[in-house]
């Protein structure tokens, strides 16, 4: 194939997968900016004949809304923080000791990821119920983190083998205690990492809607507040809860892209 | 006193002894090099002393002080790494500077330092450097400049020029000699290339599986090597063995193999006599075998001549010897004859004795007075 046409095909494609995710997203920009008298005018535009914050408002104010934005920031949060505080050192623990299982280890991480939640839900129920962790934000928490462990691991193990232990060991013979390398040449280097994988922990847990929808009544956080109340509301309502959801991910997936990227071997930089 | 003591120090990974036992005593300000193939120890020695592998068993003493279980921070060492090692996170300067924060010394007092190490290494231009944007060499030199601005009882050195192109190495090599000298700092460098050793050494500690095999100044090391094993590894080419049976001939003692004769000393025959051994091997440099193309009087060897190689300043011929082969030095002017056939002449003052079965050199005689 000669190289325009190579090129051609490479760009035409990488239109086609960018259009594909970002079609769906412009449209429910466009829609929660509508105000809610277009959407009973016929024929319907694409184009808002004005923007309007009004649907927005609406949904905010609606009844539910703030709290379980507020859970959802504290369950993502604590996901972020736990899955760290284990996942990190678990990475670290694979890439710089060889210890017996060390290979299971890895393996058993990954076969965590082969049970759909929905198979788990009913057994998880009732034992969230015995445990007194059902309809608790610590419950939706500890799911979350099981789901986001394996991941974490992954990427920082990932990370971690990037760092050669030399580095560590020459930190070691300048004054440095253990820890003082780890600090002062290990993290700095792991940071960009560790930020990468947290961000990823946040959305995940952000858009998790399964979980928490089986493991909670009351104290729901936003994906499944909105799952709970989406069959009776309003089309406009459903599209701001929609707009709602994606915006923080949106952000925060532009904010980590250049570690996002670099995690994946490809920089846009050098 | 800066002087390194090992005293019965064995490491071991698993069922390898890495470390097998070495005693060694290495002198302030000395010089002092492992040499040996890839694989016998000398890594892990010199992780044992900068204390980045805990000891399986015996003690290291530092300046007369008990550093075992001490870590590497504080054992007054300064490492070179074979990889550098270098913070990719910081500037050269940081690079360079980061043994002096970590002790706490103070801002103004760490400039000046960081610049007569680099001024000392040449990197006075690079200090805003990262070192990705470093060549090897100019990192390798950082990488001294971080160890040695420490100002280190004890330098410590892992094959720091294996990275280098043949021409840096060469230069490098003088460098760190010179740099040893001004700095009047007790150095272990390790390395696996004889050459290396030959010239930077004080003395050479030439290791085999785990074990010193020899301790020796280079010369001693390249004239009497202790066994078989040390006349093998030093000297390109290495030292020529042959294997065979003493034999009296007419009031005269030979070596006699397969295919060859080897007229011995007096002085030789008395000491393989008195070691009580049947078959001895005896050792020769390439160099100190001489060449004709007509029998000597006297009476030569007769060889013939499978390759001639022009090595530079000299030519190089690989001989078969019966089923042997021995490689010889000569003057790149000697011509091999046609028919391939020519004449050896042992230095009987350069042959070496080695007990067969035990490849150790056989013990000197004492000497009648
Ligand atoms: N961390 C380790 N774990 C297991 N075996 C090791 C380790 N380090 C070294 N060894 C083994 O110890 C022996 C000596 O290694 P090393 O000291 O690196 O040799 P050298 O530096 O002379 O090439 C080798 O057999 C090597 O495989
Ligand atoms: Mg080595």
């Amino acid at each position: 194939m000669p190289l325009w046409l190579r090129r051609t095909a490479h760009y035409l494609l990488a239109t086609l997968l960018a259009l594909w995710t970002l079609i769906p997203i412009v449209l429910i920009g466009l829609a929660a900016l509508t105000p809610r008298s277009d959407f009973f005018t016929w024929p319907r535009t694409i184009i808002p004949s004005q923007f309007s914050l009004e649907s927005l408002r609406f949904f905010v104010n609606s009844f539910g809304v703030l709290r379980s934005t507020g859970n959802s920031l504290l369950v993502a949060l604590a996901t972020v923080v736990l899955s760290l505080l284990l996942g990190a050192p678990a990475g670290y623990a694979l890439t710089r000791f060889r210890f017996r299982g060390r290979e299971a280890f890895q393996t058993g991480i990954l076969i965590t990821r082969m049970f759909p939640t929905s198979i788990l839900a009913v057994p998880l129920a009732v034992t969230f119920i015995r445990w007194r962790l059902y309809d608790t934000l610590l419950g939706v928490t500890l799911m979350h983190v099981t789901l986001a462990l394996p991941f974490v691991v992954m990427i920082t193990a990932g990370v971690f083998t990037r760092v050669p232990k030399d580095l560590e060991e020459a930190a070691q013979t300048l004054g440095c205690s253990r820890f003082g390398a780890f600090f002062r040449v290990s993290l700095p280097l792991i940071l960009p990492g560790l930020a990468a994988s947290g961000i990823l922990t946040f959305v995940m847990s952000w858009n998790e809607v399964f979980a928490a929808t089986i493991l909670t009544v009351n104290n729901r956080t936003l994906p499944a507040q909105i799952m709970g109340t989406l069959g009776a509301s309003p089309l406009y309502f459903k599209f701001a809860g929609g707009f709602f959801m994606i915006l923080p991910a949106i952000l925060f997936i532009v904010a980590i892209r250049r570690y996002l990227i670099n995690l994946w071997g490809v920089s846009i930089n050098k | 006193m800066r002087d390194v003591r090992l005293e019965g120090i064995v490491k071991q990974f698993g069922k390898v002894r890495a470390v097998d036992g070495i005693d060694l005593h290495i002198r302030e300000n000395e010089f002092l090099v492992f040499l040996g193939p890839s694989g016998c120890g000398k890594t892990t020695t010199l992780r044992c002393i900068a204390g980045l592998e805990t000891l399986d068993e015996g003690r290291i003493l530092i300046g007369g002080r008990d550093v075992t279980h001490l870590p590497p921070g504080k054992r007054g060492i300064g490492m070179v790494f074979q990889s550098y090692a270098l913070f990719p996170h910081m500037t050269v300067a940081a690079n360079i500077g980061f043994g002096l924060r970590v002790k706490g010394v103070d801002r103004t007092e760490i400039d000046r330092r960081v610049r007569r190490a680099a001024e000392l290494l040449q990197l006075g231009n690079l200090l805003d450097r990262y070192p990705s944007q470093l060549s090897g060499g100019q990192r390798q030199r950082v990488a001294v400049a971080r160890a040695v601005v420490v100002e280190p009882q004890v330098l410590l050195m892992d094959e720091p020029l294996s990275n280098l192109d043949a021409l840096l190495r060469l230069s490098m090599r003088a460098e760190i000699k010179r740099l040893q000298q001004e700095i009047q700092a007790t150095t272990v460098y390790v390395t696996h290339d004889q050459v290396e050793a030959l010239s930077l050494g004080d003395r050479i500690a030439v290791m085999s599986e785990g074990k010193i095999v020899q301790l020796d100044e280079p010369q001693e090391v390249y004239d009497n090597p202790a066994t078989v094993f040390v006349g093998a590894f030093i000297g390109n080419p290495p030292m020529n063995f042959l294997t065979g049976r003493v034999r009296q001939d007419a009031g005269r003692l030979f070596l006699e193999g397969e295919g060859y004769q080897v007229p011995l000393s007096p002085e030789a025959a008395a000491r393989i006599q008195a070691a009580r051994i049947d078959e001895v091997t005896i050792g020769i440099r390439p160099e100190n075998i001489a060449v004709s193309l007509t029998e000597p009087e006297g009476g030569g060897i007769a060889a013939s001549v499978i390759v001639s190689e022009l090595i530079g300043a000299q030519r190089m011929l690989t001989l078969a010897l019966g089923p042997h082969t021995l490689k010889v030095t000569t003057s790149t002017e000697f011509l091999p004859p046609p028919n391939g056939q020519v004449w050896l002449t042992f230095d009987p003052a350069k042959i070496r004795l080695f007990d067969a079965a035990t490849q150790a050199r056989l013990a000197q005689l004492p000497k009648a007075s």
